[in-house]
């Protein structure tokens, strides 16, 4: 049982990698219109949902936070908080989830539908590499869009904890954004960034393999998105610790 | 002639079913040669094996002179852009309009957007789909689909065209009309061709060599002539083949 298990696990890992890199061998002679109409899917389709997430959990995370250092600390914190939580961890792990959910799924619904009805095998046999030219371009829009995502959810998410902080809990805009400057570090936006950098590499490599080794099908094609959306998110969290543990550890 | 396939022993098993079994035929240059046989007979693997889309568990394939399953991968797709692949469900990229598919090829080639035109459109009109080139393949029938895929198989002027089942599917009619322009085609641009099918009639009309493949295995090969003068009525019973 568990023999089997880690050799099938083993070989979809060997698999994996072989993937990343047929495709990144090909970066020398990417695209650049696929590239840039990858870059435009990723960020037009997932910034509204991203902008909307950001921004309801910004609002509840002042007041949350409002209710559990009330007494212990002075509300004219929350913008130190807030900004630590949001750019450290909730603006790249909310940005990644949303991402697997939407492009992750869509990538691999796509590249699944194309694996079943013969159109990869299609590609291949005209001389074309589906690797470097259906695969590389999305991951290399979707790691470069998923920092810049991720910038903005922070953004979103402290613009929204502010306007709440200000509204319902009285808490000055200028008091909020002193404390979150007073106790803002390079370091901790940067480590967001790249926590960005590697989920959306993450997101895509998982995705499009997800969908490259679907089966025949519509249940395949279906199954593949699932397994996207679930390995993606996984992944994203597993690695989220990993990167946590390694800058701020 | 110059040998452009040849197999050597391939044998292929699926899942402890052996779909291939030791199966060795070379073709030459200019040939066009038919694979006969039922539905499930490994028609299909053996192509995909051919263009080393799969790998066999023993044997080996020569493309062009070259052992593809001993180069690099770079080079098999070098090797395959001379190969014109038209698949049993026509495999039409679903998010291109039909211009697009035909010209899809040309993505590697540095090559003028007005070239690319001009050779769309010019094979647009030798498979009678000029008038097209804006639709979805989602807005093509079955038949019309088939002629875009050989379009765009043939578009780079390939020196081998599969075809996998191209009247599969098709009502007679359109099936006939189709047999007729990959034979005219065939003459035309005098390529290397292999048909898999279960069709007689096809066989007869497109071949000018027939291989029966029958539980893996390459059982008979024929002449087209031979199959126009009658052909053994054990193989049509066993192959559940139309008479042609």
């Amino acid at each position: 049982m568990v023999v089997p298990f880690l050799r099938e696990a083993l070989r979809h890992l060997g698999a994996y990698f072989l993937m990343v890199y047929y495709s990144l061998s090909g970066i020398t002679n990417l695209k650049k219109e696929e590239v840039l109409r990858q870059l435009e899917f990723f960020a037009i389709s997932s910034l509204f949902i991203v902008a909307l997430a950001a921004s309801f959990t910004g609002m509840v995370t002042s007041i949350q936070s409002a209710y559990q250092i009330r007494g212990l600390l002075p509300l004219d914190l929350l913008g130190a908080g807030v900004g630590k939580m949001v750019t450290i961890e909730l603006g790249p792990v909310l940005t990644a989830l949303i991402l697997a959910g939407r492009a992750g799924a869509a990538i691999a619904s796509e590249i699944a539908t194309m694996n079943v009805t013969d159109q990869l095998d299609a590609m291949e046999v005209m001389g074309i590499d589906p690797y470097k030219y259906l695969i590389l371009p999305r991951v290399f829009a979707g790691t470069l869009v998923t920092p810049l995502l991720v910038v903005f959810a922070d953004f979103m998410a402290i613009l929204s904890s502010a306007v709440v902080s200000n509204i319902v809990l009285d808490v000055e805009f200028s008091a909020f954004f002193r404390s979150f400057l007073d106790f803002f570090y390079v370091k901790d936006f940067l480590g967001g960034i790249l926590k960005g950098l590697i989920f959306g590499f993450i997101i895509t490599t998982v995705s499009c393999y997800t969908g490259t080794t679907s089966r025949e099908g519509a249940k395949g094609v279906g199954l593949a998105t699932m397994r996207a959306v679930i390995y993606s998110s996984v992944f994203v969290l597993f690695f989220d610790y990993i990167i946590g543990s390694l800058i701020y550890g | 002639m110059d040998e452009i396939v040849r197999v050597e022993n391939v044998v292929k098993t699926f899942l402890n079913k052996r779909v291939l079994n030791s199966i060795s035929f070379s073709i030459q240059k200019g040939e066009a040669v038919c694979i006969l046989g039922k539905s499930g007979a490994g028609k299909t693997v053996l192509l995909k094996i051919i263009v080393g889309l799969l790998r066999p568990d023993k044997g080996n394939v020569f493309l062009f002179g070259r052992n593809i399953f001993k180069i690099k991968r770079e080079e098999l797709f070098r090797l395959r852009e001379n190969i014109g692949f038209v698949f049993q469900n026509s495999a039409l990229f679903d998010s291109l309009t039909v211009f697009e598919n035909v010209a899809y090829p040309f993505l590697k080639r540095e090559i003028s957007d007005e070239e690319v035109k001009e050779k769309v459109l010019e094979m647009l009109r030798l498979v009678e789909m000029q008038g097209t080139e804006n639709l979805m393949p989602a807005e093509l029938s079955g038949g019309m689909k088939k002629r875009v895929a050989i379009a765009r198989a043939l578009i780079m002027e390939p020196k081998l065209v599969i075809y996998d089942e191209p009247t599969a599917g098709l009502d007679p009619a359109t099936g006939r009309s189709l047999v007729e322009i990959i034979k005219r085609l065939n003459e035309e641009k005098k390529t290397t061709s292999i048909i898999v099918t279960h069709d007689l009639e096809v066989a007869s009309t497109l071949a000018d060599r027939v291989l029966f493949l029958r539980e893996g295995k390459i059982v008979k090969e024929v002449k087209p002539e031979d199959l126009k003068e009658g052909l053994d009525v054990e193989i049509i019973k066993f192959f559940n083949l139309r008479e042609v």
